[in-house]
C-alpha cells in the first residue's frame, strides 16, 4: 500500500499524525511533507485512519 | 416558527434576486438565545442554501450553510479575501490588519511561515506542563464547594491564563483581561462604545507591552515577536500589534466557549460522562466530536472579483458570512447532525476552519480541552446542572456560555 500527501493541499491540521504518529510525521512548520511513500503491512490500518481524519482530504492512499 | 424571516428587498444591490433574500440574526433570531446550534441547524436543510441577509451584523452579507459551499469560499482565498474580517481595528479607526487572520496571501503565506512553528503539536507538547498547572490550580479552588459557576470557575480563566503564561504576561493581571474580553466580545452587540473603550485599551496595552519587550527581551512569546523578521525586514509597529491582538481575541473566547458547550453537555449526559471518566482514550474522538457539533465561530470572506458560488452570483465587494458551525451540522456529512457519536470516525469538522486559514492554534485548543477534561474527571466527582437552573448561552459571531451552573455530591 502506498500513501500520496498533497503538500498543496495540507494545511497543517495535524489530525493524521494524531491518529498515526508511527506513519505521519510532521515538518517544522506542522505541515506533512511525506510526498509518496510505501506503508508497511501492520501499518495499512493506521495510514488508513490517518489519511481519513484529514480535514482536507489531503492523503490518497493507493492500495497494491 | 422557522428561523429565517422573510424581509422587504429594499435598496437592494441588483445583482441580488428577490428570492434569495432572508433575514436571520446570529444574536436574536428565535433560539439563539437558548440552543444557538440547534437553531442554524434548521439553516441547513432549508432553501435557498445561500442567502442574503440585508441586515447581518456588521452590514449586507450573503450566508453560506452547506459545507460544500464553505468549502468552497474557505479554500480560495484570492477570490475571497480576509481583509476586514475580524473588524476590531475600524471600530476604533484604526487600520492594522490582525494577523495572520485579517491577511490574504502573499503576506499571509509569510507569516503563517513565520507563526507556525510556535504551535505545532511538539510545541504544544513543551507547553502542556503549563497549561496542565493552570487548569489544576483552578479546579483545586472549586473542589471542595460542591458546586460552582463553571464560566467564572474554569470555562473563561483557565484559557486567558494559558494566553497570559505564553505571551509572558503578569498573570496579576487576569481579572483586567477577563474584563476586556468581557467587554470586547460580550457586552450588548449594539453598545459599540464599551466595546471600542475595550478594544482601544487593550490595543494601547499591547502596543506599550511591544516596546517593553523591545527595550528588555525576555523568553516570552512577546519577545520572539517583537525579535522576529521577515524577508530579512524587522516586523512594524502594526504588524506585531496585529499578531499579539489576535493570540488575545482568537484563544480567548473561543476555547471558553467550547468548554461551556462541552461541560454542559456532560453536565446533562451522565451516562456519557461516566464512559469518558471511566475511559482517557475515548477523548480524543470524543473532543472532536465536541468540536463537531459545537463549533462556535462566524467568519466572513469579502469577494474580490465577480465570481459564483452554488449558482449564485456575487459582485466584487459583496461580504459573506462563513458560520463554520454549518459544516458539522450538514446532515449529507452528519445524519441527524445534533445528535452526539462520541466514537465518531472520521470527524473532518471545521470547528478550526478549513483551507489556508485553519486556526494556527488548533493543536493548543485541542491540548485545553484534553487537560480540562482529564483534570475535571481526576478531582471532581460526576457533576450535574445545578438543580432548578438553566445555562445561559448566546449566539453571534462567536456562540457562547455565558453561565453554568454545576454542582455534585
Amino acid at each position: 500500500m502506498k500513501c500520496v500527501v498533497d503538500h498543496d493541499k495540507c494545511q497543517g491540521h495535524a489530525m493524521c499524525c494524531s491518529k498515526a504518529p508511527e506513519v505521519f510525521q510532521l515538518d517544522e512548520q506542522g505541515y506533512n511533507t511525506m510526498g509518496e511513500f510505501t506503508v508497511s503491512p501492520e501499518k495499512e490500518m493506521l495510514a488508513r485512519l490517518g489519511a481519513d481524519a484529514c480535514p482536507e482530504n489531503a492523503i490518497r492512499i493507493i492500495e497494491d | 416558527m422557522t428561523a429565517l424571516q422573510s424581509v422587504a428587498p429594499t435598496a437592494l444591490p441588483d445583482h441580488v434576486p428577490v428570492e434569495l433574500v432572508k433575514s436571520f440574526s446570529f444574536v436574536h433570531s428565535p433560539g439563539m438565545d437558548r440552543c444557538p446550534h440547534a437553531t442554524v441547524a434548521k439553516l441547513a436543510t432549508e432553501e435557498p442554501r445561500i442567502f442574503f441577509d440585508p441586515n447581518a451584523y456588521g452590514g449586507p452579507s450573503w450566508v453560506l450553510t452547506r459545507a460544500d459551499d464553505l468549502r468552497t469560499v474557505l479554500w480560495d482565498q484570492r477570490t475571497f479575501s480576509s481583509k476586514g474580517a475580524a473588524g476590531f481595528s475600524a471600530l476604533i479607526g484604526d487600520t492594522w490588519d490582525m494577523i495572520p487572520l485579517e491577511l490574504d496571501p502573499p503576506r499571509h503565506t509569510s507569516f503563517r511561515a513565520l507563526l507556525n512553528p510556535l504551535f505545532t503539536p511538539a510545541k504544544v507538547n513543551e507547553l502542556a506542563k503549563g497549561v496542565r498547572e493552570t487548569a489544576t490550580d483552578l479546579i483545586d479552588r472549586i473542589a471542595g464547594n460542591k458546586q460552582c459557576e463553571f464560566m467564572e470557575a474554569f470555562g473563561r480563566p483557565f484559557p486567558i491564563t494559558v494566553f497570559m503564561r505564553l505571551l509572558g504576561l503578569p498573570l496579576e493581571q487576569t481579572p483586567q483581561f477577563l474584563k476586556w474580553e468581557e467587554d470586547l466580545l460580550h457586552s450588548d452587540p449594539t453598545d459599540i462604545q464599551t466595546k471600542a473603550n475595550a478594544a482601544r485599551e487593550i490595543r494601547d496595552y499591547l502596543r506599550t507591552l511591544a516596546a517593553s519587550r523591545r527595550a528588555e527581551p525576555r523568553e516570552d512569546l512577546a519577545s520572539f515577536v517583537v525579535q522576529a523578521s521577515i524577508d530579512n525586514k524587522p516586523l512594524g509597529d502594526d504588524e506585531i500589534l496585529g499578531i499579539y491582538y489576535l493570540f488575545f481575541v482568537g484563544g480567548l473566547d473561543t476555547v471558553a466557549a467550547t468548554l461551556g458547550f462541552i461541560f454542559h453537555w456532560l453536565a446533562t449526559h451522565p451516562e456519557e460522562q461516566a464512559l469518558l471518566r471511566a475511559d482517557p482514550s475515548k477523548h480524543t474522538d470524543a473532543i472532536e466530536e465536541f468540536l463537531r457539533a459545537f463549533s462556535v465561530v462566524v467568519t466572513r470572506r469579502r469577494v474580490t472579483t465577480d465570481t459564483e458560488v452554488a449558482g449564485v452570483e456575487m459582485k466584487a465587494g459583496d461580504w459573506i458570512t462563513v458560520p463554520l458551525m454549518m459544516a458539522g451540522l450538514d446532515a449529507t456529512d452528519y445524519p441527524n447532525p445534533l445528535e452526539l457519536k462520541l466514537d465518531r470516525s472520521p470527524n473532518r469538522h471545521m470547528a478550526f476552519a478549513f483551507g489556508p486559514h485553519r486556526c494556527i492554534g488548533s493543536n493548543l485548543a485541542r491540548r485545553e480541552f484534553s487537560v480540562a477534561l482529564v483534570e475535571w474527571f481526576a478531582r471532581i466527582p460526576p457533576f450535574r446542572l445545578k438543580a432548578g437552573t438553566q445555562p445561559t448561552v448566546h449566539g453571534g459571531g462567536v456562540f457562547g456560555v455565558e453561565k453554568l451552573e454545576l454542582e455534585w455530591d
